[in-house]
């Protein structure tokens, strides 16, 4: 599969990223592994 | 419902309608009147939270959970990351072209066919389930209340049509500012009152404890088995997927997020969504599971179908139907012991009684459920309806019983609102579509923005009438909820397979695209209409995405090699 990251999507992609947005995608993520976590407990002590 | 609660739905509702066609009574720009204008992140996250959010939503997925416990939140679990990666590619690439349509975005990057191919998807898929979103909770509420069917989804149909019509997709963002605040306090008033009355019998723990015993807090599941129906695996993979099509793809979900000042908004829009869908769904299967656990404590009809039907069924056979009720009786009996001694085990903190009193309370579960399945299953019998659902009853249920005065008229609210959001971003989407699309890129082109302005309000009337008549004239609910699910997943994959490979596979051009895009929906429509093969419609997304960028990428070799 040929991806050309001097594309304009790869372009407008670069345009818009800062390490502020980094920061919160990994934490919306992060969000979502402690979720998992915590239902999976839920899952093992009440089930 | 008493008159206090009638007063707190309709001033709730006609507050809600009223808003949106004042605030936006002097708009008169197209651009505002189709995409909405400069709205903050706040506004836009609550508008894709209230346009995803059906009344079903709050109707059936409360039922669910008393039914089969927690399972279903996994199918979110994959839905934050696809945000991140729409808030990463999509969303730059969409703003930088200034799209209205999304599938605009098809023509700049293969051809006006494949833009025409991606709107013509839509307008099929989402027309079909416009009118449902007003039918479905219609029929539920209008069987429970009482009330006059026709009456109910055209009322419910007008006053969306008008705000609407009015204000366009800025509108549709105003209220739905209103109606999520109407919906999540609703929702929390009504999860304080279960948490409220179970703790009268035992403590919050102890009825979580109760729950699991009875297999209800089963939220997280592990293993790799592709039967079943929610694993973590499915849900991030499916859930991935889905959400990529849905938030991604159509223009129902985009023109929310579309409607932002800037890039950043409509991220913030996006990030506030990954981080609160989950546990709002999460918050709203555990309420469905608390009542299921007030009911353990309560003593709940044998059925929750609406009493026109069993009314019906008792009076074919009314001994049959009088025994089979006093099973569920005794064996509701039964378990309130079985509750005493379990509770009475887990404070007294005797590992050997806990166990022994839990599979008490897990057998006399079993009958307590067996006994309602014989009672559906002779109502079902009876009355000829055999694709009742039940669950779809359940919360309604414990609203209409257990809540007191005025705030049954919220919760109605908390509906209603539900039904108008998501119905509201529908016509929206299908009039830009119609007018952008269609009506200015192929049939009236270069008149003013007055003119467009004009026909995006009738196309809204349109599709609005359109909706209210499928509504009125559909029946067996059921079923149609399922074509609606089925439909989606036939058209979706085609679509994403299309904006994958625009967004991420420089060398596929139009002819291919296109040519794989019509390959892969006939082979999907032939494979699903014949039943070749047997599969869950949900694959058909996942297949038709796959057969979408496989094929283009060989149609493409094989154009390269003769041009060669």
């Amino acid at each position: 599969m040929e991806t050309d990251s001097n594309n304009e999507v790869m372009a407008s992609v670069k345009a818009e990223s800062s390490s502020g947005w980094t920061r919160l995608y990994v934490i919306v993520g992060f969000a979502l592994v402690l979720q998992i976590a915590f239902y999976a407990w839920m899952t093992n002590t009440f089930a | 419902m008493s008159t206090v609660d009638i007063a707190v739905l309709s001033s709730t509702l006609i507050a809600i309608v009223f808003f949106g066609v004042w605030k936006t009574r002097n708009d008169r720009k197209l651009d505002e009147f189709l995409k909405g204008s400069s709205n903050h992140w706040g506004t836009i996250g609550l508008s894709v939270m209230a346009t995803q959010a059906s009344a079903i939503t709050f109707l059936s997925t409360p039922g669910l959970a008393y039914d089969s416990g927690m399972a279903f939140v996994q199918n979110y679990f994959g839905m934050p990351l696809a945000l991140i990666l729409i808030a990463v590619v999509f969303v730059p690439m969409y703003y930088k072209l200034e799209l209205v349509s999304v599938y605009e975005f098809l023509e700049h990057r293969f051809d006006s066919k494949t833009r025409t191919l991606g709107s013509v998807i839509f307008l099929i898929q989402r027309g079909f389930s416009a009118g449902i979103t007003i039918y479905a909770p219609s029929i539920i509420l209008t069987s429970v209340l009482g009330w006059d069917m026709n009456t109910t989804v055209i009322a419910v149909g007008l006053a969306v049509i008008g705000y609407t019509v009015t204000g366009g997709s800025h509108a549709v963002s105003l209220t739905h500012r209103y109606q999520m605040t109407v919906i999540l306090s609703g929702m929390a008033i009504a999860f304080g009152i279960v948490v409220y009355k179970i703790s009268s019998h035992a403590n919050f723990v102890e009825n979580l404890s109760i729950a699991g015993a009875l297999g209800h807090l089963n939220v997280v599941d592990l293993s790799f088995d592709i039967d079943k129906r929610y694993t973590l695996w499915s849900g991030l993979l499916g859930g991935f997927f889905l959400s990529l099509s849905y938030f991604g793809t159509d223009q129902s979900q985009a023109q929310r997020y579309m409607s932002g000042h800037s890039v950043r908004d409509s991220r913030l829009g996006l990030m506030f969504n990954a981080l609160l869908k989950v546990p709002m769904q999460f918050m709203i299967l555990l309420l469905g599971v608390l009542v299921f656990v007030f009911y353990q404590w309560e003593k709940p009809p044998a059925t929750f179908l609406p009493s026109p039907i069993t009314q019906a069924a008792m009076d074919k056979d009314t001994e049959a139907y009088q025994n089979l009720e006093d099973a569920f009786t005794t064996n509701f009996e039964i378990q309130q012991t079985a509750l005493g001694n379990y509770v009475n085990a887990l404070r007294t903190g005797d590992a050997g009684l806990e166990e022994t009193s839990k599979t008490q309370v897990q057998t006399a579960g079993q009958a307590i459920k067996d006994s309602r399945a014989d009672l559906k299953e002779y109502i079902a019998e009876v009355s000829g309806k055999e694709s009742m659902k039940e669950t779809d009853y359940v919360f309604i249920h414990f609203v209409l019983n257990e809540l007191p005065v005025g705030l049954i008229g919220l919760l109605i609210a908390v509906i209603l609102s539900a039904a108008m959001s998501s119905t509201a971003s529908e016509l929206s989407a299908l009039a830009t579509i119609s007018t952008v699309d269609f009506y200015k890129n192929h049939f009236v082109k270069d008149r003013s923005d007055r003119h467009y302005m004009k026909a995006s309000r009738l196309f809204t009337a349109l599709w609005g009438g359109l909706a209210i008549l499928f509504a009125l004239f559909a029946s067996m609910v059921e079923s149609l909820i399922e074509a609606v699910n089925i439909v989606g997943s036939l058209f979706y994959g085609t679509v994403l397979g299309l904006f994958l490979a625009a967004f991420f596979i420089k060398r596929i051009g139009a002819h291919s695209a296109f040519t794989a895009a019509l390959i892969a929906q006939i082979t999907v429509l032939v494979v699903y209409l014949t039943d070749i093969i047997e599969i869950g419609y949900l694959w058909y997304n996942l297949i038709a995405c796959f057969l979408v960028i496989v094929l283009s990428l060989i149609l493409q070799e094989i154009i390269g090699r003769k041009r060669a």
